[in-house]
């Protein structure tokens, strides 16, 4: 027989709850009798009943403890109970104690209401985007920061936050996730598969997920780290995270990292951590003179025993006869207007951007010019205020519709994003626009980024799409190809 | 570059259940694929704040120093051990005069204030008549302080002179002491600027045959558990600033068997025991000190955001940061929102005063409003608007009491510990319980009800953390 | 005044979505067709195609059981309606529907397996931790039952005969939709697959399981009998994976049995006694090291699932 005797000085909670307290500890096996009460002289007297003395001094405002027990061990499975039975005592999370009916106004409060969230989403403005950041990263989530404008000290800060507890930050201005099968941010629908990817870019991972998908093979995860992440100031911080994280994951055989081509020092420390991993890593840092991210998930598909990716083309059923002249690219993905201003720049020379390859080839401020131009309307330049494209679609529509009537542009090449959080039905607008269009209007190419699986339905915008005269390609480096080849004249 | 750490992501493991803040549209997009949202109703934080809000939370000494602060706060453990004069409490001398809220001079000094100096200087025999006092008065003869800088904390005008007597309350956690003078009463009182004939008679009464017998009682017995009190009496309909009936009940339990058996005369035993429990407030004298005790122990942590003080002087609302020493960020008080006594009325009001404001900042007055159903229509509102306005202070505070709970929650600790950073991000301003002093000095009290402090006592307050931060990268 | 009841509009659903086990993926992506009622919980729904395929439809916040499709709304948001269990059911078509409530399975999730298991030693080690937390843990197990667990424990690995004869009598054995008995087997059977260091724990888990699975339908709950057809196949309750893995890997047993124990009135402390037995079994399997043939071990290739290609995708 063993048995405990305490009296904690100044601890006061209500009989009520105390009795439950006692209960709970009278009912581990082994103990005889349990006393969990207020030193009131009621109790005081319940405890010389069960043979204990009174403790000295103990008053109605001090808390005793008394256990009779088979054995040491029951004592010591009775105080376990009892800490966490007198825990529990002190405020529950349910009922109308919680947070009923009052939305939180933090990410702090909405955790802590929200038992089980393992993910934060912000996409609040820029400048406030690290305060609620900073809260998911306090309260143990994973955070993905969709906002941009966040100034890169934040960034750091919070990716140090971050690694310090041993948690992912991705963004800030990461568009593009997809984890457990759920797609964040823009994302698309895919099969779940064996490639997980790291990206620094989120239309470029949205396209690579698509054309994975496309080939029949699948993504395990997608984790975004924001297009800054493997700048020199930022170091890869959260790709190194995120590669650690894949490759820790059993459903991941090989890890992709996509990102335009880093600092030669962050190239170099990525490639290095890669080489200690168990998982595969194949970099896929996309720029002049190396692979394009249809190139990049052959590759992929190569190296885990896959087919490659068949290039898929909708073509229109009257195809309009083609000419030569400039070349117009209208983008809402900049990892795809990058791409195909690469792939053109290659054979047709300086390509006129807003977010030029060159310095020298950047776009006046009115954003017209005479010869071959690629626009990013996604860039934060021309979202400012304002949603973004693949949500909001007209001011591409507008210069879409200038484009037809130019007799100098040869070819219009667009982008058609599908998936979660982008327009439920970008096809629509766009057909309408170029139906609208007289005759003797330039070549419409479309690279249309989505899967099956969509909300949106790829086979049923393609259809859209093709019956307003345009060419759809799955790939957008085929479609720039295809573009290029027509402003040549190489176009049979 | 030290290696990656993925070690408390569950991302990879656990079905997404996600927190949302920003556009509604992605949270959309994920109740679409069958992922539990919650989403936060978020607002922009105070104009022009955004800068030193971000270098704030930045501060990697932050969340440490405010885990320190609060802990400190919850660990305290105030006992009432002696009742004293102040001359010997706080050692003060003839023509020296403590008073509520940040310092203040007779110049800027409001209504109600210089009505309860006035009655001091009176008390005190250095002045034969009002007029002649407010002429020692304004002349500079008296030595003005802010009780918060001597330990001490008084309600409303919170005047004390040396003569008063006070309440000593120990923190055995910490080893410190605080006091608070004896409370007089309600309607025409010191503290609320009257100071008539009447006045006076209860104050020499009050040192001259309630201190003694209260110190009496308190030096026979053990020293009394303050907090033990307060935690019954949030769980008896008090929230401890505007209804203090239970907790009082419960002192004179504990006093009332030594003040009989001191042999002091029957007559004054009763009639000090007829005053105390006829006077629902006598525990707010009790409830102060000790809060402040919790406070002055959360003070001076590098780095921490808490707010160790909120206090008011009739004229300007101050509050004091834990990382930025006895510095004051204050504000022009307001009136307080509330019902008024008899023909009273918002234009008799004067604006917010007192240290009683200590309450809230340590978690319960306003902040335990819930508690309290039975008030809720005296400062204007439902049972409904108590539970939402508890509920609202969660989000400012840093932590939860687990010695001060509120049944009506399912038993959670009050919202304890404002945190500066919170209110800035929220602009959910602190809600303070409050009684109404008249404007007019020698008036009194005219009514009672909730008021919060001038949000420029937080911007001030981020922008001097902010200045406090070491550089971020 | 109208009669609302004379003049009701026809129900009126709206689409919620669901995401759903990959486990019952066939069952959902077949034909549209009726389901039965098995029973409605807070929590869950458990309904049964005409086939037996059981599905349980749950809140976020319910256990998920292996044939889970599971809504985002958590239980205190009481998704489920009243009146559910007289409501007209249908499986099929990707969707499942229920009176006015009408799910969508918009993603797929697939039931947790543990890491592989340490060496024999280190599960050892773990299995004596789980059997010291489990002492005082109470059970809804039988004197008998619980012999028949130890028999089963004991014989597994060199005895098959008696080891099934064991199992078949533990199926069905309490009351509710699932029976003591078998949530003890189900945790055996998981234990025996995943703990065991050898490949021919795996063969002999496989052969046991398909046995019981053969003989639960009729014996048991339709509820319970599905169940131990995904234990056979090394699916589980997260709940169940997790402290499987723990008392493989020898870390964390306490607290991963504390969650185990949540499950239920008494089902996490019977499927705790059954990974206990099972532990045993896979360890007695272990010691003579038979040499045998490279043989899958958990990941169910010997019991494939019918992974159907999704509707959407056949249409594509």
């Amino acid at each position: 027989m063993s048995s405990a005797l305490e009296l904690r000085r100044g601890t006061y909670r209500d009989s009520v709850s105390l009795m439950q307290v006692s209960r709970s500890v009278s009912a581990v096996d082994g103990v005889t009798k349990a006393l969990v009460a207020m030193a009131t002289e009621l109790n005081v007297g319940l405890l010389a009943g069960m043979g204990f003395e009174t403790p000295d001094g103990a008053g109605p405002n001090d808390l005793i403890v008394a256990i009779r027990a088979d054995d040491e061990d029951a004592l010591r499975r009775a105080r376990e109970v009892l800490e966490e039975a007198l825990v529990l005592s002190t405020g529950g999370g349910t009922g109308i104690g919680s947070a009923a009916g009052v939305p939180p106004r933090t990410i702090r409060t909405a955790a802590g209401a929200t038992p089980g969230a393992s993910l934060a989403l912000v996409s609040v403005p820029g400048p406030h985007a690290f305060a609620e950041a900073m809260d998911a990263l306090e309260a143990g989530l994973d955070v993905l920061i969709f906002s941009d404008n966040v100034p890169v000290e934040q960034e750091i800060r919070l990716k140090d936050v971050g690694r310090e507890r041993g948690l992912l930050v991705m963004g800030p201005d990461c568009g593009t996730a997809l984890v457990g099968g759920v797609g964040l941010g823009f994302a698309n629908s895919v099969r779940p598969g064996p490639i997980g990817i790291v990206a620094a870019s989120g239309t470029g991972s949205q396209e690579l997920m698509c054309l994975l998908h496309a080939a029949g093979s699948g993504v395990s995860h997608c984790l975004g780290v924001g297009g800054r992440d493997l700048s020199e100031a930022v170091g890869a911080r959260s790709t190194l995270q995120a590669l650690a994280m894949l490759d820790a994951d059993p459903a991941t055989e090989l890890i992709v990292v996509v990102s335009k081509p880093p600092a030669d020092a962050v190239a170099a420390e990525v490639e290095r951590y890669a080489a200690t991993l168990a998982t595969p890593v194949q970099l896929a840092f996309l720029g002049q003179g190396r692979d394009d991210l249809t190139a990049a998930a052959t590759k992929a598909l190569a190296a885990i025993g896959h087919p490659g990716v068949q290039g898929r083309v909708w073509r229109p059923e009257q195809a309009a006869p083609t000419r030569t002249g400039a070349l117009r690219g209208l983008f809402c993905g900049g990892t795809l207007c990058d791409e195909a201003m690469i792939i053109a720049a290659d054979r047709l020379g300086p390509i006129a951007s807003n977010i030029p390859l060159r310095a020298d080839w950047a776009l006046p401020a009115d954003l017209h010019a005479a010869g071959h131009l690629m626009i990013d309307f996604g860039d934060d330049g021309l979202t400012a205020g304002r949603p973004h494209p693949m949500i909001d679609p007209s001011l591409r529509l507008e210069r879409l519709a200038e484009e037809l009537a130019d007799p100098a542009c040869a070819v219009l090449l667009l982008d058609v994003v599908l998936g979660h959080g982008a327009h439920p039905d970008p096809a629509a607008d766009l057909a309408e626009v170029l139906r609208a269009a007289g005759p003797n209007s330039p070549t419409v190419l479309i690279s249309l980024c989505g899967t099956d699986l969509d909300p949106q339905d790829l086979a049923a915008q393609a259809r859209t799409l093709t019956a307003a005269g345009a060419e759809v390609h799955l790939s957008n480096a085929e479609a720039a190809r295809r573009a290029v080849a027509i402003v040549e004249g190489l176009d049979a | 570059m030290s290696a990656p750490n993925p070690r408390g992501s569950a991302l990879l493991t656990r079905d997404p259940s996600v927190v949302t803040v920003g556009a509604e549209l992605l949270a959309d997009a994920l109740a679409a694929q069958a992922v539990p949202v919650t989403a936060v109703d978020w607002r922009p934080p105070l104009p022009g704040t955004a800068d030193a809000l971000a270098a704030v939370l930045a501060d990697a000494r932050r969340e440490a120093a405010n885990k320190v602060a609060i802990e400190r706060v919850l660990a305290s453990t105030p006992h009432l051990v002696d009742v004293k004069p102040a001359s010997e409490a706080l050692g003060l001398t003839a023509g020296q005069f403590r008073h509520a809220g940040p310092p203040i001079d007779w110049a800027r000094a409001s209504g109600p204030m210089r009505g309860a100096l006035i009655g001091a200087v009176l008390f005190e025999g250095l002045a034969d008549s009002p007029e002649a006092a407010e002429k020692f008065l304004a002349q500079g003869h008296a030595e003005l302080d802010s009780c918060h800088h001597h330990h001490a904390v008084g309600p409303m005008a919170g005047v004390v002179s040396p003569s008063m007597w006070m309440f000593e309350l120990e923190d055995t956690t910490h080893g410190t002491r605080a006091w608070c003078s004896l409370n007089e009463g309600l309607g025409k009182v010191l503290r609320y600027g009257a100071y008539g004939s009447e006045v006076i008679d209860r104050l020499r009464w009050m040192s001259a045959v309630l201190g003694p017998l209260l110190r009496t009682a308190v030096r026979a017995g053990e020293p009394i558990d303050i907090r033990a009190i307060i935690a019954q009496m949030l769980q008896m309909g008090d929230e401890g600033h505007n209804r203090n009936r239970a907790g009082t009940l419960m002192l004179l339990r504990e006093l009332l068997p030594n003040m009989i058996d001191s042999g002091a005369p029957t007559s004054d035993i009763a009639e000090a025991a007829r005053f105390v429990g006829g006077n629902d407030h006598f525990f707010l004298n009790l409830d102060m000190p000790a809060c402040k005790l919790a406070m002055d122990a959360g003070r001076d942590v590098p780095g921490s955001s808490l707010v160790v003080a909120m206090a008011r002087n009739g004229t300007d609302f101050g509050i004091q940061v834990s990382g930025t020493g006895d510095r004051w960020y204050t504000g022009p008080a307001e009136v307080p929102d509330g019902l008024y006594l008899g023909a009273y009325g918002p234009e008799d009001a004067n604006p917010d005063i007192g240290d009683s404001a200590i309450t809230e900042t340590a978690g319960i007055g306003g902040f335990a409003m819930a508690a309290a159903p039975a008030i809720v229509r005296f400062i204007g509102g439902e049972v409904d608007d108590a539970l939402a306005a508890t509920r609202r202070m969660y989000e400012i505070t840093l932590a939860e009491n687990p010695a001060y709970q509120i049944p009506v929650l399912d038993f959670r600790g009050t919202p304890t510990g404002i945190d500066v950073t919170k209110v800035v991000r929220t602009g959910i301003l602190p809600q303070i319980n409050t009684g109404i002093a008249g404007k007019v000095a020698g008036t009194g009290q005219v009514g009672a009800g909730l008021v919060t402090p001038p949000a420029d006592c937080f911007v001030a307050a981020i922008e001097a953390l902010a200045e406090a931060t070491p550089p971020i990268g | 005044m109208v009669d609302p009841g004379e003049h009701a509009d026809p129900v009126s659903t709206t689409p919620v979505p669901g995401s759903a086990s990959v486990r019952v993926r066939a069952a959902l992506e077949g034909p549209t067709r009726p389901a039965r009622v098995l029973g409605v919980f807070p929590a869950a729904i458990y309904l049964a195609d005409p086939e037996r395929n059981v599905l349980a439809l749950c809140t976020h916040d319910a256990v998920r059981l292996p044939n889970a499709v599971v809504l985002a709304a958590r239980t205190a948001a009481s998704p489920f309606p009243a009146l559910a269990a007289r409501a007209d059911a249908r499986i099929g078509d990707g969707r499942v529907s229920l009176g006015a409530l009408d799910v969508t399975v918009v993603r797929w999730w697939t039931p947790p397996r543990p890491p592989a298991p340490g060496d024999a030693e280190t599960v050892r080690t773990g299995r004596a931790a789980l059997r010291t937390a489990l002492g005082p843990v109470r059970t809804g197990l039988s004197g008998r039952a619980r012999a028949d667990l130890a028999d089963l424990g004991r014989y597994a690995a060199t005895d098959s005969e008696r080891a099934g004869a064991a199992a078949l009598r533990l199926i069905g054995l309490g009351p509710g939709l699932t029976p003591s008995g078998d949530d003890a087997l189900c945790g055996f059977l998981l234990a025996q697959r995943l703990l065991d260091p050898e490949p021919t724990g795996g063969r002999r888990a496989d052969t046991l399981g398909a046995r019981v699975a053969a003989h639960a339908p009729g014996r048991t709950t339709d509820l319970s009998a599905a169940l131990l057809g995904h234990a056979a196949r090394g699916d589980g309750c997260a709940q169940l994976v997790d402290l499987i893995g723990a008392v493989g890997r020898s870390t964390d047993v306490l607290p991963r049995l504390h969650r185990l124990l949540t499950v239920g009135h008494t089902s996490g402390a019977d499927l705790a006694h059954g990974v206990l037995a099972g532990a045993e079994a896979a360890d007695a399997g272990a010691v003579p090291a038979v040499a045998a043939a490279p043989y899958g071990r958990g990941d169910g290739t010997e019991l494939p699932y019918p992974e159907g290609r999704s509707a959407r995708e056949q249409r594509a």
